[in-house]
């Protein structure tokens, strides 16, 4: 990073000559800003906003897919508060969510930071570790059958070596939802690691280097500089993490149809199972929209906190 | 932040190319090759159990023990399987979607992500929770009106409506992850450059997209495997036989009766290749080494 | 992007090197010959289109020339044709069916849409909610009766009588599956006819007999203690049987679930059906279905005779497989897989056993229907009525996989070489018309609602077929509760 050796002086003459400029340019820069966002913006309108609003204007009516859609007004909603699978599908959702997305990022964050490690063999490593991400949902979901098999699995295998009794996995309703938040570790080099990644290569040397001469060990390095210069990537990742782990369907839906008696009926999969087996779209519709401000709570939860913790070198 | 203001450090020679290091240097250095060994052990066990099956007879798939290295390895499986399905048109399909689609994502979010992160506008606040927000309805509720919207521009059997959105915006979550981005970059770059006279459009192209090549790489890498793996869309959009995405028609293959597994995870195979290919070259971009001491073990 | 011309010359290209495959993965003689006859009728259409081939600017022209002879006799229908089918033979099986039938009539165009089945589920719905009606499609008897009470299908009858087809003409307890109320909604496409496989070399190793053709429970119950053994070779009811290191189990699919084919069998066997006639209340708290539960129950949680779905996941079949499982409870399809996967053991089947009411045969099957919205109902009964012809069925029976949808043809589903050796007695005498032995034949039929009621199920039942739970009275009695109430929401 050639650049960043001439960026203080820049920096402080183009401060003092933004001031001065601000007011006449703030409109052509709204011009801009709006021209820059337009596509999403557009698109947005074009096809995000109209489904939308429609599953907003279903979830008050009575819509079996087949006939016409209903308007039933608040009956949807006085039902989700009567229907005991919405909570036990929330209960489990919420167990789900607040195990995977703090332990998930904790991984992600040591393996991309054992990524970025000058070693032989880096770029390889690294290809490994994101290959559950590649593997099709399907051929995964047939490996982790055979890893969990109670009898004969991988998994119980290695219980009984390090000797603890073995488990019933993803088979009884005591440890089905902790397998599946230990399933979801699996994936910690995936995505997330790479932005991990990505950040971790934003983070300009020369700040290391400063530390070290002022005498921080690694971990101090780790705490004063790495984790500011990364708060925003991991700002984006529990604010992802939540809505993604709010949403998560498809591990239940291959693997346990939301079994046993119904600890992992996940809401999303309670949603799908509503709208497609049992033909009550308009129903469904309202779970989702429930779904929809809790996640919508959390995540502004999450943006206030971050106020607090999260360093925007160009905020 | 007292650490950010000490750029201007004289660069300090990095930790690894020196000689002869003291030796727990490498007994540190040992360690961390076995657990990345380990790491990659457990990691690779789906695909190396879908290369193994892939090779294997439909006799040997389910031996127990397992067999992980088939005899006789069965390489006429990867023969057998493209007169099962037309995979290599499949394949085509799924290329075709996918590059259309990764280009636009690439293009639109890294402009809209700059827009939001870098540039103020009334609304701008409000806008960016809207967008947030579009990520927190699941999909399955807005499936059938979104398919009705397609059909009524009649898009329906064609490649379009998995390809022309991502050329608006590129999806929610890379326009949140490129202003994150965007954001860690100081603003002294874009100050310094207005001054020469650049307008946004240069500093975004000029500054910002060179500044941020990981991140685009990494969108790049998950708009690929993203579209490559898809198969909802392509699902309930495409009809006919001939114009289905791989991932879409490599789901007919499993059929709990059927049990021929060994072509299934042939066929997978043709799937995942591309995509490990890509990922082994798109990830060299964050090559560069970002060196703490005393975790590598100095 | 593609025009007609092309994509059906693909699709044709596509079929040819399906039905290659099908011709080398070993099918019987007969079976070959009738493959080389619809190849025949194949080459015969690709002939009109074999200017086509050739660099792609001649291609656009002579698609421009047919689209110039289309337009001057009268406009081609066109049909949209939904169904789930296995990539291989069974697509490349009905692409050659669409395409006779375009011959028969010429003045058809059939549009075909396969999908997988579990992905069939998701999109059928979403496409016929959006107003994009197939004129014919597909639907499973598990799911049919909640599309037919939403008015998804025409009734066939009018259909039927003016075309001389009489309800008669086919396995009645099948067509009984999607009737309601004097009509008929959907017509069944092929069939499944159920017994026990049972592993002889299993039984001969630890000495156990044959079962019967007209063997009961409880010798079904003492067969599989028997054949459970742990790794010491011990049988389930040794007192030094070890559970923890089962080699082998007794039995596999007793499915507890009312959602599945077999167990209806049992429990009829016991007395009584999951549900009465008229689909209004269940029978969840009969005697019949606890006595069923319990069966189960003991099966799996006393005499670990049943393998848990911890470990009939992932691993194939259990049975074919030879190594864990004795005997299965599976229709006809078995035998056609036994063979692909060329088995090395002796094996044979048996029907379901006797209970104190009775032995059953019970069946199941999927079903071709013309939708409500159709666009085009009277091409689309033509396809129907064309797809579930004598002609096409005993075609598809000759595949030795599917059994057929009419008494009168079950005979080409034999097997050529005789084994196993009872065939006949389970899967075809049973279902002809003039069969006089003591299996009484019964039909999957399900209520509107079974979505509901599977989520009911894993809530009440799932405890005690996780062995967490031994009252199955109690489940029974809340879940009848339960499933009267949504039984009870369909009003017709």
């Amino acid at each position: 990073m050639a650049t960043v050796t001439r960026v203080p002086q820049a920096g402080m003459l183009a401060k003092a000559a933004g001031k001065r400029r601000r007011s006449k340019l703030a409109i052509r820069e709204a011009i801009d800003g709006y021209i820059f966002i337009f596509p999403w913006l557009l698109g947005f309108i074009l096809w995000t906003a109209g489904p939308m609003l429609a599953s907003l204007w279903l979830a008050f009516t009575r819509w079996n897919l087949f006939m016409p859609p209903e308007w039933v007004g608040l009956e949807n909603i006085r039902q989700l508060f009567a229907d005991r699978f919405v909570g036990i599908s929330l209960w489990n959702t919420a167990y789900y969510t607040f195990l995977s997305v703090p332990l998930g990022i904790i991984a992600s964050l040591i393996l991309a930071l054992l990524c970025v490690q000058e070693m032989y063999g880096r770029a390889w490593f690294r290809t490994f570790f994101y290959m559950p991400s590649l593997t099709p949902a399907v051929a995964s979901a047939i490996v982790w059958f055979w890893i969990l098999n109670p009898e004969v699995g991988l998994a119980n295998m290695v219980l009984k070596a390090i000797g603890l009794p073995p488990s019933q996995w993803i088979w009884s309703a005591k440890t089905s939802k902790a397998t599946f938040v230990l399933m979801s570790l699996w994936g910690a080099g995936g995505n997330r690691m790479i932005i991990f990644l990505a950040g971790l290569q934003n983070i300009p040397q020369s700040l290391y280097e400063a530390a070290q001469i002022d005498g921080a060990n690694a971990w101090a390095q780790f705490w004063h500089v790495t984790m500011p210069m990364l708060s925003p990537v991991m700002l984006f990742n529990v604010v992802m993490g939540i809505i993604g782990s709010f949403q998560v369907f498809t591990g239940a839906f291959l693997m346990t149809a939301g079994g046993p008696a119904n600890s992992t009926l996940f809401t999303v999969l309670y949603l799908y199972r509503l709208a497609f087996e049992q033909f009550n779209m308009g129903y469904a519709s309202s779970l989702a929209w429930l779904l929809f401000f809790i996640i919508l709570g959390f995540t502004i939860i999450q943006l206030r906190l971050a106020e607090t913790w999260v360093y925007y070198e160009g905020g | 932040m007292a650490t950010a203001t000490a750029t201007e450090m004289q660069p300090a020679k990095r930790a690894l190319g020196g000689r002869l290091k003291p030796w727990p240097y490498y007994v540190k250095r040992f360690f961390l090759y076995i657990i990345m060994l380990v790491l990659s052990a457990i990691f690779m066990v789906p695909l190396a159990w879908m290369l193994s099956t892939s090779l294997k007879t439909q006799g040997q798939v389910f031996a127990n023990p397992p067999i992980w290295i088939p005899r006789p390895i069965m390489w006429q499986n990867y023969i057998e399987v493209l007169s099962v399905a037309p995979i290599l048109r499949w394949l085509s399909n799924t290329f075709i979607v996918t590059v259309s689609a990764t280009l636009g994502t690439l293009v639109s979010s890294s402009m809209v992500g700059f827009g939001f992160a870098r540039l103020r506008f009334p609304g701008r606040g409000f806008l960016f929770g809207l967008l947030l927000a579009t990520m927190m309805l699941p999909g399955i509720v807005t499936m059938i009106p979104t398919f009705i919207l397609f059909k009524t521009i009649n898009w329906l059997d064609t490649f379009l409506p998995l390809i022309v959105p991502s050329y608006f915006g590129g999806g929610a979550y890379n326009i949140f992850l490129v202003r994150q981005f965007y954001l860690t970059i100081p603003t002294d770059f874009d100050d310094a450059a207005r001054i020469d006279g650049a307008n946004n459009w240069t500093i975004w192209l000029r500054i910002m997209l060179p500044l941020n090549a990981p991140v685009l790489t990494a969108i790049g890498i998950f708009s690929f495997v993203g579209h490559w793996n898809e198969f909802m869309g392509p699902l309930i959009y495409l009809f006919s036989e001939e114009k289905k995405t791989l991932a879409l028609g490599l789901r007919a293959f499993v059929d709990p009766y059927l049990a021929s597994y060994h072509l299934n995870m042939a066929a997978a195979f043709y799937l995942t290749l591309p995509m490990i290919i890509i990922f082994f070259f798109g990830q060299r971009y964050f090559l560069k080494g970002v060196v703490m001491t005393g975790i590598t073990g100095r | 992007m593609f025009t007609d011309k092309i994509s059906r010359r693909q699709l044709l290209r596509l079929s040819g090197i399906g039905l290659g495959a099908a011709v080398l993965a070993g099918c019987q003689p007969k079976v070959v010959e009738k493959v080389v006859e619809v190849t025949k009728v194949v080459q015969e259409v690709v002939k009109e289109t074999v200017v086509v081939q050739g660099t792609p600017q001649v291609v656009e022209k002579v698609v421009e020339v047919t689209k110039v002879v289309q337009a001057t006799p009268k406009e081609k229908v066109q049909i949209d044709f939904f169904t789930p089918a296995g990539v291989g033979l069974e697509r490349t099986m009905y692409t050659n069916f669409i395409y006779r039938f375009m011959d028969e009539n010429p003045d058809v165009r059939v549009n075909v849409s396969f999908e997988s089945w579990s992905d069939y589920m998701t999109k059928l719905p979403t496409v016929l909610a959006a107003g994009v009606t197939p004129d014919v499609c597909h639907a499973h008897w598990t799911i049919a009766m909640d599309y037919i009470y939403n008015g998804a299908f025409i009734d066939h009858m009018p259909y039927m009588e003016r075309d001389g087809i009489k309800r008669e003409d086919f396995i009645i307890e099948l067509m009984d599956e999607f009737a309601h109320g004097g009509k008929q909604y959907l017509i069944p496409k092929d069939s499944a006819l159920y017994g026990c496989y049972y592993n002889k070399d299993m039984f001969d190793q630890y000495g156990v007999p044959y079962p019967s053709l007209t063997w009961t429970i409880d010798d079904f119950v003492e067969t599989a203690t028997l054949l459970t053994r742990d790794e010491n070779g011990r049988p389930a009811n040794d007192p030094k049987f070890d559970k923890t290191k089962i080699k082998v189990f007794g039995c596999a699919w007793v499915d507890p679930t009312m959602a599945a084919d077999i167990p209806a069998g049992f429990v009829n066997a016991f007395g009584k059906h999951w549900f009465e006639p008229d689909m209004k209340t269940s029978n969840f708290d009969s005697d019949a279905v606890i006595q069923y539960w319990e069966l189960c129950r003991k099966l799996r949680c006393v005499i670990n005779c049943m393998p848990t779905p911890a470990q009939a996941v992932g691993q194939g079949d259990l049975w074919r497989n030879a190594r864990l499982v004795a005997m299965k409870y599976d229709h006809q399809q078995n035998t056609f897989f036994a063979k692909q996967e060329a088995v090395q053991f002796k094996y044979d089947v048996t029907p379901l056993p006797a209970g104190p009411f009775g032995q059953y045969a019970p069946a199941a099957c999927s079903a071709f229907g013309v939708t409500a919205k159709a666009a085009h109902k009277e091409e689309g009964w033509r396809l129907v009525k064309f797809l579930t012809s004598e002609e096409i069925q005993k075609w598809i029976g000759e595949q030795k996989r599917w059994s057929v949808n009419r008494p009168n043809i079950l005979d080409v589903i034999a097997p050529t070489d005789g084994i196993p050796e009872h065939y006949a007695d389970v899967h075809i005498k049973p279902w002809k018309t003039d069969y006089t032995g003591p299996l009484k034949r019964i039909a999957m039929k399900a209520p509107v609602g079974m979505g509901k009621l599977k989520q009911l199920y894993s809530t009440y039942l799932d405890p005690v077929f996780t062995c967490q739970s031994e009252d199955v009275a109690g489940a029974a009695r809340k879940m009848k509760e339960e499933a009267d109430k949504v039984l009870a929401e369909a009003k017709w």
